[in-house]
């Protein structure tokens, strides 16, 4: 609200809004502000008609071929939706209508004599990128399209994995400025009706100015917004929300992002890829604990490094007392600061890596990688197990699929660093403790962000840490309170058919 | 504001905490690990005491250093032992402890109470009773390993191997404060420069009495341990023939039909062995059932020597008291005391030979 009332443009938006009954000669001079609106008369066979567009926002093309041409036959602006090639044909008086489809790529039309009733065409040039390889959630086997910016190719890339007339699309529209279309996804019958009640109230409630990206519909829609952990899945994969709006979850997808949103999720969901459902259920259970094993790995190892070399000396194993002292032997720097210092160098790595354009980028992993690793033990900054272990750790820390959840571990090492330091192991126990409060206390879209482990689901458990054969996976989650819990029949899917 | 507020006491409270918890920091290369120490009395009411710990040369070599003070307690020790060194020794990574042979005699238990007492000390440190001069014993550097690292490996292997019965401090001060049961502790020497794990030592509660030579662990180790595995011993009969057997498995049981009588004990030993070695020719069969009756006639015969033994000096290292004890309601250890110096105690032997190895 403060901001409408400091924004004299806002104002002057709302006022438009606000002013239903405005004639359409306001309107125009409102519209001829802009340069690139044009305006000109042509005559018609019983009248003159009028047309008005943004020249950026239509296609040219459509007008020169399929709407000129036509419109010299016209007797009356009602036989508009009957000459024109055109399917998208609207006739109004509405004004606030009529600027909407204007500044979404329509032309109007209307009878310089008779201003009550407007034609709008529906000829608007998109820009939109091809459907491409997935580059986040790659995968070798599998589908590979990925979503692209605009909302109707997305939307028909899901709707053609599920071609049923239960999939259902709501759509609202958010932001003052951006006008930006955010389509509510959910099947009806097996979605839980409270769940997709609070996601679309809760969109339909944003305050906001501009919505660029996905990323901030989550942000401004989670239950936890000062939480580091991301509590909905963006996914770039078609086949990925197609797959989750069957167990019963709800798809948010925006207009110009190339990322859908995917809720109510767990913490486990987050370590699954969907590569995992292409390959045989040992592997991919396989590569999910690798997963889990790499997140702890990657937020413990250097505070526990950095904890037993500064408090207990006790806990080395006596084989490895001469590797860990030679290699710190000539450094003269506390462990913390060593640890800290490589742990910043591979932040600053990632970052630099991550800001340049991909041809300088390369030059980064040689410089990072090479010159400054062996540099800096060779100067006896840093010791080359740590360095082992921090490179290792960045590595772990890349394995998460979701890269949201990817950067929130990275983020949650430094906490722990600092308590190990401070108060050794038991900063490090304690540290944890508070992680796991803070995960117990998350909730996705209302429902436990630790589920199927607290509270404890066993049923769930098929597909979280580990993932079971599908013939195993006959319900749908819990999590998500169905409607109709019952994905197939598991006696018959066991049944061999052969003979 | 009521979060922030929390948020603010749990940062307090962390903040103060390691001052209530006596942390102090340890960085690993500002400290010096003592890896072994030795106690000796060279007076009545004074003790020398050596410390070693590996100094760790870049190259990656190890070098042994020692440092040696005297004092009468001690932790008093351990501030003399500073006064000499660079950087603060800590006892947090000590594997093992010795105790000159005389020094154990006089009792070692006023010693271990330091240890005992100090947090960072484990369980698992080696106590053992060196014959020769423990100053000179640590003093001196046996290949690229500091000298307490080279003790604590040489006994745990020995251990691994099953050579030695288990020994640590955790087991010698259960079998100390235990009823009816009496510590053992490995003893080494120092001999042509090199170290040698030649006897063990039998202590009557703390203090050493008696040793037995290398020859016989064989025995003490199927006595003591309720479950033994991979001792081997060998065996001579006849005129040169010799076997060397190796024991897979042995199990031991004690009956008491009447505790707390004078009526006779009976320790069963079962062995499940293999032969190792042979020195007459093919062995057949026959061969074999007669070597089974050999075998169990001599263990038979050098384990009652043995329990003899320990009766004479008092002593109860193989736990008889402590079987005892289990079966007995009002259990008085002073009336057993006299009891077990004139307890008939029988042993039956089993010997199984398994397998006698694979000859082309």
């Amino acid at each position: 609200m403060r901001i409408r009332r400091n924004s004299s443009r806002m104002k002057k938006i709302e006022n438009d809004n606000k002013e239903d009954t405005s004639s359409l000669q306001d309107l125009l001079q409102e519209l001829t502000k802009s340069k690139e609106f044009t305006q000109f008369t042509y005559p018609g066979r019983d009248f003159t008609l009028c047309f008005g567009y943004y020249v950026s926002l239509i296609n040219l093309e459509i007008l020169h071929r399929d709407i000129l041409p036509y419109v010299k036959e016209l007797t009356s602006i009602y036989e508009l939706p009957y000459v024109l090639p055109i399917e998208d044909i609207v006739i109004t008086s509405d004004s606030k209508e009529i600027q909407n489809s204007l500044l979404r790529g329509s032309i109007f039309l209307f009878d310089i004599n008779n201003l009550s009733q407007v034609g709008i065409v529906k000829a608007s040039l998109e820009h939109v990128r091809q459907v491409s390889l997935p580059e986040v959630e790659f995968s070798v086997v599998g589908p590979k399209e990925a979503f692209v910016e605009s909302l109707d190719t997305n939307v028909n890339l899901v709707r053609r994995r599920l071609p049923i007339p239960e999939l259902v699309i709501k759509e609202i529209e958010v932001g003052q400025l951006s006008k930006t279309r955010v389509s509510v996804l959910y099947i009806d019958g097996i979605a839980n009706n409270e769940n997709v009640n609070t996601v679309i109230q809760r969109i339909s409630d944003l305050e906001i100015a501009q919505v660029n990206d996905s990323s901030t519909i989550t942000q401004l829609i989670q239950d936890n917004q000062n939480s580091p952990f991301p509590q909905l899945i963006d996914t770039e994969r078609p086949d990925r929300i197609a797959s989750v709006l069957g167990e019963g979850k709800i798809a948010i997808l925006v207009d110009g992002a190339p990322h859908g949103l995917i809720g109510p999720t767990t913490f486990f969901e987050f370590f699954s890829a969907f590569e995992d459902y292409f390959l045989n259920w040992t592997i991919a259970s396989f590569f999910r604990l690798v997963r889990f094993f790499a997140v702890f790995f990657s937020i413990l190892v250097t505070p526990i490094y950095v904890a037993v070399l500064t408090y207990h000396y006790e806990l080395i194993p006596k084989d490895m007392l001469a590797t860990l002292i030679t290699s710190r032997n000539a450094i003269p720097l506390p462990p913390i600061l060593e640890a800290i210092i490589l742990e910043l160098t591979i932040e600053l790595l990632r970052e630099a890596g991550a800001r340049l354009p991909t041809k300088v980028g390369q030059t980064i992993g040689i410089v990072g990688g090479i010159v400054i690793g062996t540099a800096s033990v060779e100067a006896g900054l840093t010791s080359n197990v740590l360095l082992i272990l921090v490179a290792l750790a960045a590595l772990a820390s890349f394995t998460t699929p979701v890269y949201q959840m990817g950067n929130t571990i990275r983020l949650i090492r430094f906490p722990f660093l600092l308590m190990a330091h401070y108060i050794g192991l038991l900063g490090v126990a304690l540290s944890f403790c508070f992680l796991l409060i803070h995960l117990l206390r998350l909730s996705s879209l209302g429902r436990p962000f630790l589920e199927p482990f607290y509270p404890l689901r066993l049923q769930d458990l098929t597909d979280s840490l580990v993932r079971l054969p599908f013939s195993k996976q006959s319900k749908r989650p819990i999590l998500e309170q169905t409607n109709d819990t019952v994905k197939f029949n598991q006696s018959k899917a066991e049944k061999k058919n052969d003979l | 504001m009521r979060r922030i507020r929390s948020l603010l006491l749990i940062f307090v409270s962390i903040s103060y905490l390691p001052g209530c918890m006596n942390i102090k920091q340890r960085v690993l290369d500002d400290i010096q690990l003592a890896t072994a120490a030795s106690y000796e009395h060279i007076e009545e009411d004074t003790l020398q005491n050596t410390v070693v710990f590996p100094n760790f040369q870049t190259d990656k070599t190890v070098k042994n250093v020692t440092l040696t003070a005297k004092a009468s307690l001690s932790k008093e020790i351990r501030d003399k032992h500073s006064l000499q060194s660079d950087r603060p020794i800590v006892s947090g990574k000590i594997e093992v402890l010795l105790y000159e042979k005389k020094t154990a005699e006089k009792g070692i238990i006023n010693l271990l109470d330091t240890v005992q007492r100090d947090p960072s000390v484990g369980l698992n440190v080696y106590l053992v009773v060196a014959e020769s001069n423990p100053k000179e014993l640590l003093s001196k550097q046996y290949g690229n390993i500091d000298t307490g690292m080279f003790l604590s490996n040489l006994i745990e292997q020995n251990i691994e191997t099953g050579l030695i019965h288990k020994t640590n401090i955790h087991q010698f001060l259960y079998k100390y404060y235990s009823q009816g049961i009496d510590p053992m502790l490995p003893m080494i020497k120092q001999k042509d420069g090199k170290i040698q794990l030649h006897a063990i030592g039998l202590f009557d509660n703390d203090k050493l009495v008696d040793q037995i030579d290398e020859g016989k662990f064989f025995f003490v180790k199927i006595l003591v341990d309720s479950k033994s595995e991979n001792d081997s011993y060998e065996v001579k009969f006849g005129e040169g023939e010799k076997a060397s057997i190796f024991n897979i498995n042995s199990k031991r049981k004690f009956d008491i039909p009447k505790p707390m009588t004078n009526s006779e004990i009976t320790i069963t030993l079962k062995l499940k062995s293999s032969i190792r070695e042979y020195t007459n020719g093919k062995l057949t069969m026959g061969k074999m059932k007669e070597l089974e009756q050999i075998l169990e006639k001599d263990i038979k015969k050098k384990s009652v020597e043995l329990i003899k033994r320990f009766q004479e000096k008092g002593i109860d290292p193989i736990g008889i008291g402590n079987a005892v004890k289990t079966k007995t309601r009002q259990w008085d250890e002073k009336k057993w005391d006299e009891l077990y110096l004139s307890i008939p105690i029988n042993v039956n032997v089993s010997v199984d030979i398994l397998e006698s190895g694979i000859i082309n």
